[in-house]
């Protein structure tokens, strides 16, 4: 059982949902793939690599000693700034989850965010809507069309009132969104 | 538990503080002075500047003129001094440039504020930077902070409590 969230946080509600995706995906037979993930991670932590070792030149000599070593350091950091930040705006562009289901050989990648509907000018009704945007890719043929999918989903359908995950729920949910797009692929 | 998560989870933290020590850099390093944004500790250059000024400095010209702020630093002594430059000598042979710097508001000039009992100051070796703009009163937290033992704790605390109440 998860941990319930602080049902008035919009941050913890999408967090939550974020996390539950793979969870959730790994019972519909999908293996997540970290490729992104992991590189971000690697790109993240050599920048702070770069910083740590520039403070540690910095408190341990005087400016003029290392100041060819800084101006590299600092180059450096820049550069990979701007290739983090290509790398999200480009490449990753909100990907939320992508896994691969190897017995049907389907590639799936998931981008989500959370709507806050009075946001759409709504204003009787508050809840938060979840919107995935599903996108399906066979393995052989990557050239199929009507692949993609967006589904919205009203956050209290899964959800309790103490704010627990309804994991069922949300399975069967991502099962039958899932089922729908295979459905729309064949006709 | 989540490896990768909590790693990113960390990594959000890691960018707070190595973004803002490496622009501090960049911008030390555009400056081309250990130190770009010095705050006004004494009341020396009133009614100039203020105790608690932010100054910014730019230290890529070869040579002061007389009457330009500049900011020094004495051997041995931690803290740079902020004084406006009074007479300027160069020497042809090494082509090099010797200050004698005074406080606006001190009645004599800085020559017992020198290291080693010299007369001048020398405009590559000793000088941080010369002053080219400043904002009033915002570094009274860098003074607050370094002068009142607990204010450092108040600060410290502040930080903490944000980051555990704010989003995310």
């Amino acid at each position: 059982m998860s941990k319930p969230i602080n049902v008035y946080s919009i941050p913890e509600l999408r967090q939550a949902l974020d996390e539950a995706l793979p969870i959730t995906l790994k019972r519909l037979n999908y293996t997540q793939s970290h490729l992104f993930q992991d590189i971000k991670l690697g790109l993240g932590y050599s920048m702070g690599l770069i910083a740590a070792t520039s403070f540690l030149l910095d408190k341990k000599f005087k400016w003029n000693q290392t100041l060819f070593y800084q101006k590299l350091l600092v180059g450096l950091y820049f550069i990979l700034s701007i290739t983090f930040w290509i790398f999200n705006h480009f490449i990753e562009k909100g990907l939320t989850y992508q896994g691969i289901n190897k017995k049907d050989s389907i590639k799936l990648k998931i981008m989500s965010r959370l709507i806050e509907n009075n946001s759409r000018g709504n204003s009787n009704n508050d809840t938060p809507i979840y919107q995935i945007h599903f996108k399906l890719i066979n393995v052989n043929n990557s050239t199929e069309k009507n692949n993609e999918l967006t589904s919205e989903l009203l956050v209290t359908k899964i959800f309790s009132e103490q704010g627990y995950l309804q994991t069922n729920l949300f399975y069967e949910y991502l099962n039958d969104q899932i089922n729908l797009l295979k459905e729309k692929k064949k006709n | 538990m989540n490896l990768r998560l909590e790693l990113t989870k960390l990594l959000n933290l890691c960018f707070v503080l190595s973004s803002t020590f490496m622009m501090w850099k960049g911008l030390s390093i555009f400056a081309n002075s250990h130190s770009p944004i010095v705050v006004v500790l004494s009341g020396s250059m009133e009614p100039a500047f203020q105790r608690g000024d932010i100054l910014f400095l730019w230290n890529r010209n070869v040579e002061s003129k007389v009457g330009d702020i500049v900011v020094y630093e004495v051997e041995g002594k931690p803290i740079p001094i902020v004084h406006r430059v009074l007479r300027e000598h160069h020497s042809e042979k090494t082509n090099k440039q010797f200050l004698l710097t005074k406080g606006d508001n001190n009645a004599g000039n800085d020559i017992p504020l020198y290291a080693n009992r010299k007369v001048y100051l020398q405009k590559d070796k000793d000088i941080v930077g010369t002053v080219k703009g400043y904002f009033p009163l915002l570094g009274y937290v860098t003074i607050w902070v370094t002068e009142n033992k607990y204010a450092k704790f108040a600060l410290l605390g502040f930080l903490g409590l944000s980051s555990l109440l704010g989003d995310e």
